[in-house]
């Protein structure tokens, strides 16, 4: 939510909001965990980790009612059989039909992997519009409610394709949330993220965010070990990952991103200090005094084996995936999937380096432009003579 | 035919060939060196890919400055004489263009190799992560590609435009320019980057710059 | 016998000061045609739009039966030619130099260029900046002929050069001519130059082509009378009187071309005499036409 693209007021009143209850929460967090802290180093970690849990839900919990509070304010109406509400914008009806037209796609699109299975998690959908102004009467511009980037046509001034691709990427995107939303576990493990449509970048993203991780296991992932793809799939425990994820040599990157408590002795600093000077022995001992080792893998990243699972699973897989309950969020996407966490983390795995393979880079198209262009060039440099 | 136009070419354009050949042989080990990296073993893939940053901002300029002085050398030369001689030849004058592209375009492959042999050669003593791969091949073709872009507008702006190319030039610049400030000033924001994403996105005439120009990669 | 070079109706404007007007023009195959002209009459001009260097906006040009500029290329690889200032590439050796321009001449004879190149004393290795302004004039006479192209095409091809080499550049092409048999259209201001070797003269003035006659013609037809009692008209004339003045108050001299003896007769007529005949020069007739042609020009304009 504090990280949403909407409107200017809504981002600035959201905004606020969001300074507020994170600012505060941590305040909290801080005090309350001192008099344990003081007592064992571990409890504290247990005690920060449920501190920031309690400031993600808060954080979902002004989501939802900043979300609601706009739905006061949108406009609504019928679109594919579905009720679409839309801050108020420049929507005219011509805008309808283009509005029409992407849910029909984002529907079939579904409708092909899960038949009716996604059904109740499909609504709603909400973003805001606006125009482009006045001089562009067809330039009604459609801003993703929860996309980072704003979306701009192409190379025409006629918005409708862009519009429907949009409106379709939303429907999917909102569909996708609202399924992981109705599973605790899997909401925890993508972070609140899930995509359904087609995915090769997102893979090779994904891969990419392993390939250059400072975490070793993720590394070890794209390389081919199957048992780090496991560990990557895996939320840390109380240790925030530091035996799951990393292996000694990765030390010295946790260090520089971890946080060394607020209590933290001079020792302590001095450690930190060693380690990035160079000192593997000090790394050790650095790492040991953080309160907090941050998750080098995102929730998107883990969002891909949701994906997969979803896919092995069939057209019933996202009724399973909100009724399974019990175990952890690999568990349950390999009942999802209908295979063993084994095979699960396989089939992400070669999924993962498919898409990086695919999408390595390449130079043959930039090939193709520059060649036309320069004939196009040349074309005309030999029109006149000097 | 070809033969002796390339070998004026080359004659007229030696000097800048051998100095651009220089610049992108050295180009990977100073960017390697500016970032503040060391040919140490150990280093995270980030650090790695992050260490050869300025490649490509560094080729990107050495690509549009050999691109133009490579036209504007043999132009030159030829204006001297009013282009008689090239007009007396017994070959149409698009052929003749053609042919002089065509020559300057291979001339671009000195400062190319030179591109891949200094990558192959900073790669080499880098302990480079299993996970990252070098790309040097690639890089020196996207530096190619780019180097014969920004070549074949300063050949389009040089041989239509012919002594007056540098007003002509100064002319657009300062047009680009106010038509940038003309649509932000307007708050044609949309407008502004629509126009500067026709030109930056594929297939637009720039497509090649707005690319990945990195040596190493995953 | 057909026409190496035929121009009709020719017409090229440049700004408001020049133009080439309706310009008629025949050169045999064969002949050592002269073209001549004062500085700025349009002889460079001409000779560009010739050799499809530059585009008339009205007219035709036919050279060696090659319609330019559409096929000036076809026409130029079978044409020699030496401008008016050093076209070649300075960068480059005389050998370079000669390796360059062999490669789009098909007809090009290696052997008599570098015959050319030790008569002319020039050095392999030389580089074209280096030439003195002589040199460099033979340079580029030795790559037109080393061409054995049929038309040599030269604009002003010893203008500025020393008598020594001026003989020596001459001599090379005269002995050219006579083996190959080639037309050649040479531009100059230099009339006595033309007088040895041309056989065919133009005289180029304001733009227009004023005079296009056989050398014997020019040389011969132009003569400068004595006429007492001169009749006031100057119509029905059967020669063109370029120009009259009158030196005493009974005697005007005329200056006309196409004369005969037997033209006296029509003096006789209109009750006139002609007193003295006098032969020009090539020089004086070359300087008679082109103040009979600015006469005529100037009348015209009023």
């Amino acid at each position: 939510m504090c990280e949403s693209r909407a409107t200017l007021p809504r981002r600035v009143a959201v905004g606020v909001l969001c300074i507020g209850l994170l600012g505060g929460s941590s305040r909290l967090t801080a005090q309350d965990s001192l008099l344990p802290a003081r007592a064992s180093a571990a409890a504290l970690r247990a005690e920060l980790d449920r501190a920031e849990r309690e400031a993600d839900s808060l954080k979902e919990r002004v989501d939802a009612l900043a979300s609601e509070k706009e739905a006061l304010f949108t406009g609504r109406f019928e679109a594919g059989g579905r009720t679409v509400r839309f801050i108020p914008g420049d929507l005219t009806d011509a805008d309808r039909r283009i509005i029409e037209e992407g849910l029909t796609r984002a529907e079939a699109s579904l409708r092909a992997r899960y038949g009716d299975d996604l059904a109740p998690f499909r609504d709603p959908v909400v973003w805001s519009a606006r125009s482009l102004g006045p001089n562009n009467p067809r330039g009604t511009f459609l801003s993703a409610h929860r996309r980072s980037n704003a979306y701009w046509g192409p190379r025409d001034f006629n918005m409708t394709q862009p519009t429907v691709e949009l409106v379709e990427a939303i429907a999917l995107d909102q569909a996708g949330r609202n399924l992981v939303d109705r599973a605790p576990r899997i909401s925890e493990f993508t972070r609140s993220t899930l995509v359904l449509n087609d995915g090769r970048r997102r893979f090779a993203r994904a891969g990419r965010e392993m390939a250059l991780s400072y975490a070793s296991a993720g590394r070890e992932c794209v390389a081919g070990s199957p048992a780090a793809c496991r560990a990557v799939l895996t939320l840390p425990g109380a240790d925030g990952g530091l035996s799951l994820y990393f292996s000694p040599a990765d030390y010295r990157s946790v260090v520089t991103s971890g946080e060394l408590p607020p209590t933290a002795d001079s020792a302590q600093f001095a450690a930190r200090r060693r380690c990035l000077a160079g000192s593997d022995t000090a790394c050790v001992t650095a790492v040991a005094a953080l309160s907090r080792v941050p998750n080098p893998f995102s929730g998107t990243l883990r969002s891909t084996a949701v994906e997969v699972a979803l896919e092995l699973g069939g057209r019933d897989a996202p009724t399973r995936l909100v009724t399974t309950r019990d175990g952890s969020a690999l568990q349950i996407l390999a009942t999802v999937a209908g295979v063993t966490e084994d095979s699960l983390v396989r089939a992400w795995q070669q999924r993962v380096r498919t898409a990086m393979d695919a999408e390595s880079p390449d130079a043959g198209r930039d090939g193709v432009t520059v060649a036309a262009w320069s004939l196009l060039i040349l074309f005309g440099a030999t029109r006149r003579k000097p | 035919m070809f033969r002796q136009i390339l070998f004026t070419q080359f004659r007229w354009t030696r000097t800048l060939l051998l100095l651009m050949a220089v610049f992108t042989f050295v180009v990977p080990t100073l960017s390697w060196n500016l970032g503040g990296n060391v040919f140490a073993a150990g280093l995270a893939p980030i650090a790695v890919m992050n260490g050869f940053s300025t490649v490509g901002p560094m080729l990107v300029l050495g690509a549009w400055t050999l691109g133009f002085l490579l036209v504007a050398l043999p132009w030159g030369a030829d204006s001297q004489s009013r282009h008689v001689y090239a007009l007396s030849l017994p070959i149409p004058w698009s052929q003749y263009v053609a042919m002089r592209f065509g020559a300057g375009a291979i001339t671009l492959l000195v400062p190319t190799l030179a591109l891949w042999l200094g990558s192959w050669l900073v790669v080499a003593m880098i302990d480079m992560p299993p996970t990252l791969r070098a790309y040097p091949g690639l890089l020196a073709l996207r530096f190619f590609l780019g180097t014969l872009l920004a070549y074949a507008l300063s050949f389009l702006l040089q041989y239509l435009a012919g002594r007056r190319a540098a007003v002509v030039l100064l002319v657009l610049l300062v047009a680009v320019f106010g038509l940038g400030m003309g649509l932000s000033l307007a708050n044609q924001h949309e407008l502004l980057v629509r126009i500067t994403l026709w030109f930056i996105d594929w297939p637009g005439p720039f497509s090649v710059f707005a690319s990945e120009w990195r040596l190493i990669d995953v | 016998m057909s026409d190496a070079i035929k121009i009709r109706n020719l017409a090229w404007r440049a700004g408001r000061d020049f133009a080439i007007r309706d310009l008629a023009m025949t050169v045999p195959t064969g002949a050592i045609y002269g073209f001549l002209g004062p500085n700025g009459s349009g002889k460079t001009t001409t000779i560009r739009l010739m050799l499809g260097m530059q585009q008339a906006s009205d007219g035709s040009i036919e050279v060696l039966g090659h319609s330019v500029p559409r096929q000036a290329h076809k026409a130029l690889a079978r044409i020699g030619y030496v401008p008016e200032r050093l076209h070649l590439y300075q960068g480059l050796t005389v050998e370079e130099s000669v390796r360059y321009h062999r490669a789009f001449f098909p007809t090009f004879d290696a052997t008599e260029a570098e015959r050319l190149r030790k008569r002319f004393g020039l050095r392999e290795d030389a580089l074209v900046a280096k030439l003195s302004k002589g040199e460099a004039g033979k340079l580029m006479m030795l790559l037109a002929l080393s061409q054995r192209a049929e038309l040599l095409v030269l604009d002003e091809p010893t203008d500025g050069l020393d008598p020594v080499i001026r003989r020596e550049v001459l001599s090379a092409l005269v002995e050219y001519v006579d083996g190959a048999k080639a037309t050649v259209f040479i531009s100059s201001h230099l009339v006595h130059e033309q007088e040895r070797i041309c056989d065919w003269i133009g005289v180029m003035d304001g733009g227009r082509l004023i005079a296009e006659l056989p050398m014997q013609e020019f040389r011969s037809g132009i003569k400068r009378l004595r006429v007492h009692k001169a009749p006031v008209s100057r119509d029905a004339t059967p020669f063109a009187l370029l120009s009259r003045e009158t030196p005493t108050q009974h005697l005007e001299e005329w200056v006309v071309r196409g004369w005969q003896p037997e033209m006296q007769e029509w003096f006789a007529r209109v009750g006139a005499e002609v007193r003295d005949v006098q032969d020009l020069d090539l020089e004086e007739s070359f300087v008679e036409l082109l103040r009979g042609s600015r006469v005529a020009t100037t009348t015209e304009t009023r």
